[in-house]
């Protein structure tokens, strides 16, 4: 198990959920806290405000695993985007 | 019937951003009734005034029409389910202006108005849905725009472009490649912009996975404004000013609807504020000396008069999109009443121009009340439009 860093740039109000946990984001950082390690786990977010992307930098142990997913289309105010996420057993571990 | 006196004013102003304060005026009013300068600022019918912001750390605003600067702090939280809140504080005092310079009144000596001022949002997305059932049928979309991407003619185009740029600012030859498609993708994930740019046919249907259709966006708040003013009046019996002070609040509440239309965004608010102006100006002369510098003041008679307000207000933010070599075009328009002065009025700025992507954004701005029937016209400079303020930085 470790625990994911999250920071989310470029928008105020995100629901971001990584392996089924919901991540609290104050000022646009969290934590995700326990996720298994040495597994691929979905993440997701969605957005509903804003007209801009939208960047998402999850780190563990202070390496970027991604997804830097983002984008609001033109014509819209929302988005809502996933991306299946590997986290090394050797960075869990450092984490 | 009276016929209304229309006057018409061409003023060049400069407005600040984000100011989402007001103080009284002070020092000495040449109108006897609310001007529609103060009836629109205590309305909050200045695009100064927007309720809704989500301003993120410092941030130093001033007017150069005359008169404020505001220091705000901000923060935004994101508490999960399409739940969060912005809260700010903010405090503000007039600029004092020297023959040379301008300087914030209250580094030397302590300034002649201070207000202190708090700002909550609580803002809910309705719609979102976890679309973790379905992460297979949106794969389905996503694999299906990532064919189309790699098939287009511009794909191989922006992967050399980006390629070169990427080799140009030092980027090991083994990670160019997948650096490159992750820009050129936007990002190693898949989402409703990925579809939208490479096909445009399934965007509904991905969006739909995520969101409930013609889901909606809701943001409601409460404000509150205190500080103090100082005055400088005059009595019929002597030449000498007589100096005062007075504790102007307000207290204030608002709703915001973003509808399922991309830019927009409605907000009813109503404020109750206590307020301060001065006297009606006028000349007296007590003194006996037979000269006029020595014997007559021209100034405020009497003590300030209270001014309550009941102000109840619409704004309307719509972008109309970009327009080429212009920017953004946009309108705010706000519309307000005051109960109690039985006194409404509008603030209508127009976005004509924008410099940059994220630059200083302004146009024409006219505004008018029923008080004086006059219109103040003129130019406005603020940030660049959004629909609700400071989202999206």
């Amino acid at each position: 198990m470790t625990d994911l860093a999250v920071k989310v740039t470029s928008t105020a109000f995100v629901t971001m959920t990584i392996a089924n946990q919901k991540v609290e984001l104050d000022n646009g950082s969290g934590t995700a806290k326990g996720v298994p390690s040495g597994t691929e786990l979905l993440v997701w977010y969605a957005t509903g405000n804003g007209n801009d992307a939208v960047s998402i930098s999850i780190k563990a142990g202070g390496t970027e695993l991604g997804p830097a997913i983002g984008n609001i289309p033109a014509d819209s105010n929302k988005t809502w985007g996933f991306a299946h996420l590997n986290v090394p057993v050797q960075l869990a571990e450092q984490a | 019937m009276r016929p209304p006196a229309q006057t018409f004013r061409t003023t060049a102003f400069l407005l600040g951003t984000l100011c989402s304060l007001s103080i009284p005026g002070h020092g000495h009013a040449q109108q006897s009734g609310p001007s529609v300068e103060g009836v629109l600022e205590n309305s909050g019918a200045s695009s100064l005034n927007q309720p809704v912001s989500a301003l993120r750390g410092l941030q130093l605003n001033a007017t150069s029409d005359g008169t404020n600067a505001t220091l705000k702090y901000g923060n935004v939280i994101s508490y999960g389910d399409a739940w969060g809140s912005a809260i700010s504080f903010s405090a503000t005092m007039p600029i004092q202006k020297s023959t040379n310079a301008s300087s914030i009144s209250g580094l030397a000596e302590l300034p002649s108005a201070f207000t202190l001022g708090t700002n909550f949002n609580l803002i809910h997305v309705f719609g979102t849905k976890d679309p973790t059932s379905s992460i297979d049928r949106a794969q389905a979309l996503c694999d299906k725009a990532e064919s189309k991407m790699q098939g287009d003619k511009t794909f191989e185009t922006q992967i050399k472009m980006e390629s070169d740029i990427l080799k140009a600012a030092g980027v090991p030859a083994d990670k160019i490649g997948a650096a490159a498609l992750a820009v050129v993708r936007g990002g190693i994930g898949c989402d409703a912009g990925f579809i939208a740019k490479w096909d445009p046919a399934d965007e509904e249907a991905f969006q739909e996975i995520g969101w409930v259709k013609n889901s909606f966006e809701l943001m409601f708040g409460v404000t509150g404004n205190i500080g103090y003013n100082d005055f400088k009046y005059y009595q019929l019996a002597s030449t000498n000013s007589i100096a005062t002070r007075r504790y102007p609040w307000s207290v204030g509440t608002y709703v915001s609807w973003q509808p399922p239309v991309n830019a927009t965004m409605l907000t009813l608010s109503f404020k109750y504020q206590q307020a301060y102006k001065d006297a009606k100006t006028q000349i007296g002369c007590p003194g006996k000396t037979g000269n006029l510098t020595k014997d007559c003041f021209s100034g405020p008679l009497g003590t300030p008069g209270e001014k309550i307000g009941d102000i109840a207000s619409l704004e309307i933010r719509h972008s109309f999109g970009q327009a080429p070599v212009l920017g953004q075009i946009a309108i705010d328009p706000t519309f307000s009443y005051d109960a109690r002065q039985r006194i409404y009025g509008f603030n209508f700025p127009i976005y004509v121009f924008q410099a940059g992507a994220s630059g200083f954004a302004g146009g024409p701005q006219i505004a008018w009340s029923s008080d004086t029937h006059s219109i103040v016209a003129g130019i406005f400079l603020n940030k660049a439009f959004q629909a609700i303020p400071g989202f999206g930085n």
